[in-house]
């Protein structure tokens, strides 16, 4: 009885035209010139990381960690160790710029990369967690079909490789832009009514920045420039316009904000939007100094780059993944920037001044003996001030707690956080249940019942 | 393109000069509040207490000295007295070892708790010639005025101070007060290490951790931490490591066990800190913060830090015993003074340093 529907002519006309879109074929010179812009500015800013010195006091000297869901196995490890795995990740870095075997460079440089980020939560930062996201991205593409020294350049690449870089790279500023839609931002201006004056000192601009209105001007600015600034950079008549105020955008945070490389990894990750006979009318312009191997030699091009079903499937997948996991905090209840559910590998960038203070109490439930417990007896500043306004740190210490009580031969303990937290200029309140024994609450994706809901948001 | 363009470059750069002279005119107030604030933290309160330590380590130099010469009733309790006077300086001072001055050092010299008593007494059981030099050579705990007071508060001093070596060691120890104090006042004053120059420049540089407003708040967080755990919570009971075998209150943990002068030495940090929220007087903290529109339910930041400076004071006055006793006699008075030092740590911690934006790491923020 059972007739099997016939597959509908209009669905099947658009997934053809869906693959003739993605297959059709398109310049690789805008990988090439990504990849080695990517590859340049990563190796600098890890070369700008060993020169500081952070490796020690951010990685190798704290004596606790703060570990990621899944990835608890990520050591760390001692300072040589881990001075050899940076440099690792610089060469990594140079030789995915170069070209030759960029694959197996890319791997490395993102492996090594990801493992010492992976090492404590409490040095998350959205600038890591991007260079990750795309890095892992490009091993998945045909990075190597242009601007390799000693080879031709292929004749294409297939259109969805360049399409899927540029979208997640646009996905970051729209994610950001989607993050500054709350109240606290456009409303309040908050919290760069609270950064700006800080920066008042600063010459020229810094009386600037005192104006009243700044904030707000900033606020929405900010706003509108991550909502469009992907858009604006994909139409070739506004992009020459679009990517000068992305210089200036990123140029201002670099002055303002403490915010080390990230903002010349997003100037290099905007040039993904330029089309390639925009990099040819570059490359003529400085033909002089062209080095051979930046065109294509008289042999004519090698063949196009065709790419499996599986490399799409999987990149697909992935940039589906990128699209879902930053609007993730809408599943949760209460608002991410007091809870924080949600609030990682969502590009929520610069939305939020917190600040907390944090004790943990101790009691032997067979005793009654209690203990009040210090973060800072055992955690770094960083760590200390980081833990102390995100519940799920908090959560961590308190299971570092009871196993230090553990080792000290006071047997199973209950611990409870007695911690408070302020958001946005917000006066303090209670952020952990005073009640809630942490050592009994699992680890989970779930909401956290134990954070309290706050009375403002 | 680029003529087009350098020209719109060129008229938003003469814009945005000319919004800046605009705002130079009208006076940015909050920059202006922020400038007063670090000239008056300058002049009304890190100078003079560098000066006053000073003067006081002189005093108490001259006291011992006196001692060492001629040990009577008259002359050691002349020796307290200069010390209490100097320790209640130093605690004014304490909340000024602000991050990111190198002098860590000196602080630790002079004030390094508890003292090692047992390494004080082998030095002056032994045979070496007592000197500056014997002094310099020892460790931070065996030197400093908590060694100092074990000297000229322990049981029966008077007595055992017969002992030349025993004097000479005191006059000593304090001498060294004095000159690593007469270092630290160096290293800040203009003549020498300047530090006091720097503290007001680094106005300029407001998004790193070494902007003056950053270091200040920084100190003041862990001076809180310390009003609430190392000096009321421990000797308390309440704060302990899980590793502390020990159970009840730990008299012996109070500032200082022998003197019973721990309470006055409280007050006297709580006083640093007050000092550095009001500027000395002047324009402090509680002003920058009313310019920021710093509020809390209604009342300005500032105002319920001093408020809350003053509960904690109103609590910690209230002790009747010294602290060494009240923490087994009144522990609920010592109570009162933990819990309202929690509150100061939290406002001075959590909501005030959320207002100031200050910088907490040396590395990158996130970014935009």
């Amino acid at each position: 009885m059972a007739v099997a529907a016939p597959a509908r002519p209009d669905r099947q006309r658009g997934a053809a035209r869906l693959r003739a879109w993605a297959l059709a074929p398109a310049d690789p010179l805008v990988l090439g010139v990504f990849r080695v812009g990517f590859g340049l500015v990563m190796a600098g800013s890890l070369l700008r990381f060993l020169l500081l010195g952070w490796a020690g006091p951010l990685y190798a000297e704290p004596a606790v960690h703060f570990t990621y869901p899944g990835f608890g196995w990520v050591r760390p490890l001692p300072l040589g160790v881990l001075t050899g795995l940076l440099a690792v990740a610089l060469g990594g870095a140079l030789g995915f710029a170069v070209g030759r075997g960029w694959r197996a460079w890319g791997a490395v440089f993102v492996a090594a990369f990801t493992y010492v980020e992976l090492i404590d939560a409490a040095t998350y930062l959205n600038h890591y967690y991007f260079v990750t996201v795309v890095g892992g991205l490009t091993l998945a593409l045909p990075m190597g079909a242009a601007l390799v020294p000693g080879q031709t350049p292929r004749a294409s690449v297939p259109r969805w490789t360049v399409a899927a870089l540029r979208a997640q790279i646009g996905a970051v500023y729209v994610f950001a832009g989607i993050a500054k839609l709350h109240a606290d931002w456009l409303v309040d201006a908050m919290p760069l009514r609270i950064w700006l004056p800080a920066r008042g000192g600063l010459p020229v601009v810094g009386p600037l920045l005192d104006l009243e209105w700044m904030p707000w001007a900033f606020a929405w600015a900010g706003a509108l420039f991550d909502l469009l600034a992907p858009f604006a950079l994909s139409a070739r008549k506004w992009r020459p316009w679009a990517y000068a105020a992305a210089l200036a955008f990123h140029a201002m945070t670099y002055a303002l904000f403490n915010i080390g490389v990230f903002p010349f990894v997003m100037m290099v990750a905007a040039l993904v939007f330029f089309e390639a006979d925009e990099w040819r009318a570059l490359g003529r312009r400085l033909s002089r100094w062209r080095p051979s191997w930046a065109g294509p030699s008289g042999t004519g091009p090698r063949p196009p780059v065709q790419t499996s079903r599986w490399a799409a499937a999987a990149v697909a997948a992935f940039l589906a993944v990128q699209l879902l996991l930053p609007l993730r905090h809408w599943l949760y209840p209460g608002d991410r920037l007091w809870t924080e559910e949600g609030f990682r590998f969502a590009w929520h960038v610069m939305v939020a001044e917190k600040t907390g203070t944090a004790a943990f109490h101790v009691r032997q439930p067979e005793t009654g003996r209690e203990w009040t417990v210090l973060p800072s007896d055992d955690l770094s500043p960083l760590q200390e001030k980081q833990m102390a306004f995100q519940p799920d740190l908090l959560w961590q210490y308190a299971q570092h707690v009871e196993r230090r009580f553990r080792e000290a031969g006071h047997g199973d303990v209950e611990v409870r956080a007695d911690a408070f937290v302020s958001v946005n200029g917000r006066p303090s309140r209670r952020i952990v249940d005073p009640d809630a024994d942490l050592t009994r609450v699992p680890r989970s994706f779930g909401p956290k019942r134990w954070i309290l809901p706050h009375p403002d948001f | 393109m680029s003529a087009r363009f350098g020209a719109v470059l060129g008229l938003t750069a003469l814009l945005a000069l000319g919004a800046a002279c605009d705002a130079a005119d009208d006076g940015d107030a909050r920059a202006d509040v922020r400038r007063a604030m670090l000239t008056d933290l300058a002049d009304r309160v890190i100078l003079p207490a560098h000066a006053s330590i000073v003067a006081e380590a002189g005093t108490l130099a001259d006291a011992t000295q006196a001692l060492d010469a001629d040990p009577t009733d008259e002359t050691l309790e002349a020796a307290r007295e200069a010390w209490v006077s100097a320790a209640r300086s130093w605690q004014r001072l304490a909340a000024l070892n602000l991050p990111g001055v190198k002098f860590g050092l000196y602080h630790n010299r002079i004030a390094t708790r508890p003292a090692n008593v047992t390494a004080v007494e082998e030095v002056i059981g032994g045979t070496e010639t007592i000197s500056a030099a014997l002094v310099e050579s020892r460790g931070s705990n065996v030197r400093g005025l908590p060694a100092l007071e074990y000297l000229l508060f322990g049981d029966d001093a008077l007595a055992r101070l017969a002992d030349p070596r025993r004097r000479a060691y005191a006059r000593f120890v304090a001498a060294d007060v004095l000159s690593q104090a007469e270092a630290l006042q160096t290293k800040w004053s203009a003549g020498g290490g300047d530090e006091i120059g720097m503290f007001l420049a680094a106005d300029t540089e407001g998004r790193n951790l070494q902007s003056s407003v950053s270091r200040i708040v920084n100190e003041l967080a862990m001076v809180a931490e310390d009003l609430r755990y190392e000096t009321i919570g421990r000797p308390l009971g309440v704060a302990r490591t899980p590793e502390d075998e020990s159970t009840g209150p730990q008299p012996g943990l109070v500032q200082a066990p022998y003197a019973g002068v721990s309470v006055a030495l409280y007050r006297e940090t709580l006083a640093g800190v007050r000092a550095l929220v009001t500027g000395g007087g002047g324009t402090g903290l509680d002003d920058y913060l009313v310019a920021l529109g710093a509020e809390i339910d209604g009342q300005p930041v500032g105002a319920a830090v001093l408020a809350q400076i003053d509960a904690t004071d109103a609590a910690a006055a209230a002790l009747q015993a010294p602290l060494r006793e009240a923490v087994v006699s009144d522990p609920e008075g010592v109570r009162a003074v933990y819990d309202e030092a929690g509150e100061l740590l939290r406002l001075l911690k959590t909501d005030m340093a959320n207002w100031l934006g200050v910088s907490i790491t040396f590395s990158d923020n996130d970014g935009d």
